[in-house]
């Protein structure tokens, strides 16, 4: 058997608390055993955070990325329900370095309370990272579906969105943003049935796909995705990589 | 050395386009990836009032290209216990492959064990698909759950019966760990060993390699994903060679 190994950004990963720092050893032995030239972290614990806990856990990201800069970097992750949470934006990407925004479930996407993030993302030229997922069973009650993303595309056309995880069910989720340039999307996450990514290309094409694995949870999983889609060489390349190195303008990539 | 795959299937699915579901398909994707045989499953005959009718489309193709055959069946089905003949003799079927979440049954119904217990004096193997796709993203109908406990029962209450516990979550294998590694008759695949970080590893530390055997779950899973969870593993290749070719052997045999 041959073991495929490709430049690779994987731009959606976490560490969790309490386990942390054996998420963060796990990423790192991925590293090594996959050939992850970069690994975009956001720092996750329950589905509402506290403005304490929010702190310690974008603190912990930070803490990640200071300690190896040439494999990790981070995204800030904000509630938008917090007061400070510009503030928070701001201290994390001009003091600690972080390269783009995580909103996770604490509000839906377009909710008035996430204008001021996608306002200042614009101005930072950063991504906000976006979990996306439609589920017929366990939908949490402000958890973003596609038109979600495609209303806050649609009112901030110069934000760089990302819709994770093509908000679970590709056929439901890739429609809603398909003509929206301004979102990409990952593929990262537990669902890989086999049509998931070539249905997606054949929406919207490559250049809006980028290469995310949710690890701790697999890494392999999303990979053979991509070796096995009906894609060029250069095509798979742009996904594991080339487009992610387009999107995150502050990744250090040395 | 020869690698099997021991869950894919051919066919359509009710639910979305299944681009590879032809035979010739799975032979080609299984050439790319270095596997040259398996068990193979009729996805059409899943919905079918008669699975029978979908499976005498498909068999002889399956047979034919060198691989066997796995008969879609419901045990609950009037005259399913008869028909045990006519998928053993006639479409030359190696094994049944049930499907609880989709029809909705017990596995500790009475007549689910006795259509299990028969399955294997008549040397068929008994497939338990633990699920057909990941319950968030059904669509038009929703699956039921199969309670894991269920299984172990099951293996149990019919220890002449070779079993296979089909797109089976890692978790679900380690709640019954002890029946997995205990009882002669059962095996699992890798069909869905997707949710960790080196996932094989991990389960190999509580379940007995010769125990796992690969299964990608193509073509409504990706090939790729579960063959890669057994090539970056960092295991001995003779486990390796287990799960890829030697498990397979002996719960074929």
């Amino acid at each position: 058997m041959s073991i495929e190994k490709r430049r690779v950004i994987d731009m959606h990963t976490h560490i969790w608390l309490p386990h942390y720092k054996e998420d963060r050893e796990e990423l790192i032995k991925a590293s090594e055993v996959y050939g992850i030239n970069k690994i975009i972290i956001s720092p996750l614990s329950g589905y509402y955070p506290e403005v304490d806990e929010l702190a310690l856990l974008n603190r912990l990201a930070t803490e990640t990325v200071r300690m190896r800069p040439d494999l990790f970097d981070a995204y800030v992750y904000l509630n938008p329900r917090h007061e400070n949470t510009v503030d928070v934006l701001r201290k994390g990407i001009e003091e600690d370095g972080k390269v783009g925004v995580k909103l996770w479930v604490a509000t839906f996407c377009d909710d008035p309370l996430t204008y001021p993030i996608y306002e200042e993302c614009i101005k930072y030229d950063v991504p906000v990272l976006i979990h996306s997922f439609i589920k017929t069973v366990g939908q949490l009650e402000y958890e973003t579906r596609g038109n979600h993303v495609h209303n806050i595309a649609q009112r901030y056309p110069e934000a760089k969105l990302i819709m994770a995880h093509l908000s679970s069910n590709c056929y439901h989720g890739i429609k809603a943003i398909r003509n929206d340039k301004n979102v990409w999307v990952d593929f990262c996450g537990s669902i890989y049935r086999q049509d998931d990514l070539d249905y997606t290309v054949r929406q919207i094409g490559t250049d809006r796909i980028l290469y995310g694995t949710d690890m701790p949870g697999s890494f392999v999983t999303n990979y053979g995705q991509v070796l096995e889609a009906d894609i060029t060489e250069k095509q798979r390349d742009d996904i594991f990589y080339g487009n992610a190195a387009k999107l995150f303008n502050r990744l250090n990539l040395k | 050395m020869k690698n099997y795959d021991v869950c894919c299937f051919t066919g359509n699915w009710p639910f979305r386009k299944i681009h590879k579901g032809k035979m010739s398909d799975l032979i080609a994707e299984h050439k790319k990836n270095g596997i040259s045989g398996g068990l193979v499953g009729c996805l059409d005959s899943v919905f079918y009032n008669d699975p029978v009718e979908g499976d005498e489309e498909v068999c002889n193709e399956i047979i034919a290209a060198g691989y066997s055959f796995a008969a879609a069946a419901n045990p609950t089905l009037t005259g399913a216990i008869d028909d045990l003949d006519i998928i053993r003799n006639k479409l030359h079927a190696s094994a049944v492959r049930l499907y609880p979440s989709d029809h909705l049954y017990s596995l500790k119904s009475p007549e689910v064990v006795e259509y299990c217990k028969k399955a294997g004096e008549m040397g068929l193997r008994v497939i338990i698909t633990v699920r057909t796709e990941d319950i968030r993203i059904d669509y038009c109908f929703k699956q039921g759950s199969v309670a894991v406990a269920e299984l172990a029962y099951l293996a149990k209450e019919c220890p002449g019966t070779k079993f296979l516990f089909s797109n089976i979550f890692i978790g679900e294998i380690f709640a019954i760990a002890d029946a997995v590694n205990s009882l002669d008759n059962v095996w699992v695949d890798m069909a869905r060993f997707n949710h960790y970080l080196f996932a094989l590893e991990k389960t190999l530390e509580k379940i007995k390699a010769e125990k796992i055997i690969f299964g990608s779950g193509f073509p409504l899973l990706t090939m790729k994903c579960m063959l890669l969870n057994v090539e970056f593993a960092e295991i001995p290749e003779a486990t390796k060679n287990m799960i890829m070719s030697e498990n397979y052997e002996r719960f074929m045999k």
